[in-house]
């Protein structure tokens, strides 16, 4: 198995979207796995034999089924240490605003380029580490 | 057989009415028990008694009645019958009645006269009856009076039979100049488009022709003046007790205001679905451009670490197909980085227009820095310097932050593209006490702005410079400012640059104080404008 710099997991309604974010952060050296909504990610790290072990976790709030914010709810309770982020086309300040005190690491308004979506991963898997130093 | 006294007598005392014979003095001859039941005198009380000292004695105003003056005598005085239905008779026990009576002069055989017989009834039912239609009367007319809708009667020709004031007052005429007056010619004779409105069309003649009521939604009612406005009535049959037609009831409402309310409430939900449609269709632009903008990110790397392997192996020049992917490359960046400007300056605009706005105590220095902050990657990408000046010891001031954040972001990056090279974009601020004032001044060293651009910069028709530009920018900075009762001016001089002067007002100083969370907020608002 290839050396990867992390495994990061994209949540997000458009494929396009999840496409292109998979495809920047490969070239970044990163492994990513893709879901639909929130219940498909949780589905996808709870099932198998092996539960997925993530280092980071993108998410879209917009979604069908199991929305964004449910399913931030539900990463933070399962895996408090997991750094999440929000990335979404329709920003609210003052959700911004509730999320960042609740402990995410950024939210990103779409479009996002290649550069600033490498730099946020970068910034949470440097938080994730700090964290699992401290710990 | 009776003989013909016995009868009279019989039919005095069988008549409902008292019956009284007076002698030339006034004294009563003979009584009926009906007379004597009605004043509460025994028979025997009266006879022989003086009539006016002992029933008629007092007015019904307390007054006393001299007996001189009563028309009871005065029949046999001037030998003629009198009448009398506004007075009182007296009681035994001291209390009255009002009653209405007739007083007959007498004639002897020598046909001299010899006294008078009065009649009389006790009237205080109809007294009673009167006063209640009285009442009623007036109680009607109070309704009619006070009433804010319009009230018109009319008779069987359409003519006015009353006219209540509402009435008179929204027609622009006097309650007289109407009554007896036709309707329809006077004020209902033409139809909103302009045609004239027959008579045999009009609901209001319609209730008295086919006896229903007629209603009118929305028609024209045509004032004194000339002018009009629109109406709602409805038009009701008035009957007699035998069921015949007399005319109508015309009850109306002046409906201007209230189709003014509705119209704007109509306004106010197209303009709500608009911005809710601009608003998505907003989002999901943005939400499109993300792997527009990012996949051509990411074919720029692909295609950079690809054309170094070919250089050897293509016969074709890799050098010319490198530059033309990295053109088309930077084009499609570029026109989707100028999507998502143009979508946010219309979320913007749309803001400004349909938000409320938010005043708080606000540290200038601290939007500035934001601002500049989230234009520095594209001020460094031009090689633009931006420079700030006296923002440290500005006051705080009432502003609605997300609005002035907005407006300068706009001022800023729409100067950003038109400044060359190794240029400056300086925003410096100061206070001017004696008009209470707050300044800020953004200059750069850019191209400067043709004359016919900068006169119609700040209004609905705003060019903009830029290639595809709306203008909108400048409605957005406008809006912005105006909503701060600030003003904004333009110097620009062609191949020199441009200065633009914002004046706010301060309304009186504020204390410094750190606005609460203002720090983290204007760091959301760097990277959300993005």
């Amino acid at each position: 198995m290839t050396q990867t710099n992390g495994r990061v997991m994209v949540v997000d309604d458009e494929a396009d979207v999840r496409t292109v974010a998979r495809m920047c952060l490969e070239q970044a050296g990163y492994q990513v796995i893709e879901a639909e909504d929130g219940e498909q990610a949780i589905k996808k790290i709870k099932e198998g034999d092996n539960p997925l072990v993530l280092d980071v976790i993108i998410t879209d709030i917009n979604m069908p089924k199991v929305n964004g914010l449910e399913a931030i709810q539900f990463f933070q309770q399962e895996w408090p240490r997991v750094p999440l982020m929000v990335m979404t086309g329709y920003p609210n300040l003052e959700t911004a605003k509730e999320l960042l005190k609740r402990g995410l690491v950024d939210y990103l308004v779409k479009p996002v380029d290649k550069e600033k979506l490498i730099a946020a991963v970068e910034k949470a898997m440097s938080q994730r580490e700090l964290s699992s130093f401290t710990n | 057989m009776l003989n013909q006294q016995k009868l009279n007598e019989l039919i005095l005392n069988a008549a409902d009415e008292g019956i009284f014979g007076l002698d030339l003095d006034g004294k009563h001859t003979f009584v009926n028990p009906a007379a004597a039941r009605l004043l509460g005198f025994e028979i025997a009380d009266l006879l022989g008694k003086p009539s006016h000292a002992l029933w008629h004695h007092t007015k019904s105003n307390g007054h006393t009645y001299p007996a001189n003056e009563c028309p009871i005598y005065g029949a046999y005085k001037d030998g003629r019958v009198h009448h009398g239905d506004d007075e009182v008779f007296w009681r035994k026990d001291g209390t009255s009645f009002p009653a209405e009576y007739s007083s007959t002069p007498i004639f002897n055989e020598a046909k001299k006269l010899a006294g008078a017989v009065v009649t009389f009834r006790d009237i205080s039912a109809r007294r009673k009856a009167e006063q209640t239609i009285a009442d009623l009367r007036r109680q009607n007319e109070f309704i009619l009076h006070s009433a804010g809708e319009g009230i018109f009667g009319l008779d069987l020709e359409g003519c006015h039979t009353f006219v209540n004031p509402a009435a008179a007052s929204m027609l622009g005429y006097d309650v007289q100049e109407l009554l007896g007056q036709p309707s329809h010619t006077l004020w209902h004779h033409t139809k909103e488009n302009g045609s004239p409105y027959p008579q045999e069309d009009c609901p209001i003649y319609g209730a008295y022709k086919d006896g229903l009521v007629h209603m009118g939604q929305d028609e024209l009612f045509w004032r004194k003046d000339g002018t009009s406005f629109s109406a709602q009535y409805s038009s009701t049959p008035m009957r007699n007790e035998q069921g015949q037609l007399l005319g109508a009831v015309v009850t109306f409402q002046d409906i201007t205001e209230r189709k003014r309310q509705a119209a704007q409430l109509l306004e106010a939900a197209k303009m709500a679905e608009i911005t809710r449609v601009m608003g998505n269709a907003g989002h999901d632009i943005k939400n499109m451009l993300m792997p527009v903008l990012t996949g051509a990110n990411i074919l720029g790397d692909e295609l950079k670490e690809l054309f170094p392997t070919l250089a050897n192996s293509a016969t074709k020049g890799p050098h010319k197909s490198e530059a033309m992917c990295k053109e088309v490359i930077e084009m499609i960046e570029n026109n989707a980085r100028r999507i998502q400007d143009r979508v946010r300056e219309i979320a913007d605009a749309v803001k400004g227009v349909t938000s409320r706005p938010y005043f708080a105590a606000s540290d200038i220095g601290k939007i500035v820095e934001g601002v500049l902050k989230a234009l520095q990657v594209s001020a460094q990408e031009k090689g633009v310097a931006l420079h700030v000046r006296g923002m440290k010891n500005l006051p705080l001031i009432h502003v609605d932050e997300k609005r002035l954040f907005t407006a300068l972001y706009n001022l800023v990056g729409n100067a950003i593209p038109v400044v060359p090279q190794g240029g400056t974009i300086t925003i410096s601020g100061s206070v001017n006490i004696k008009k209470d004032t707050l300044e800020l001044t953004i200059k750069d060293t850019g191209m400067g702005m043709p004359p016919e651009v900068r006169e119609r910069l700040f209004t609905d028709n705003a060019i903009s410079t830029k290639a595809g530009g709306t203008g909108l920018g400048s409605k957005i900075i406008k809006d912005a400012i105006d909503q701060h009762q600030g003003s904004i001016t333009v110097e620009s001089e062609e191949g020199v640059g441009t200065s633009f002067h914002i004046i706010l007002p301060m309304n009186g100083l504020q204390t410094p104080k750190q606005p609460e969370d203002s720090q983290s907020d204007h760091a959301l608002q760097e990277s959300m404008v993005e």
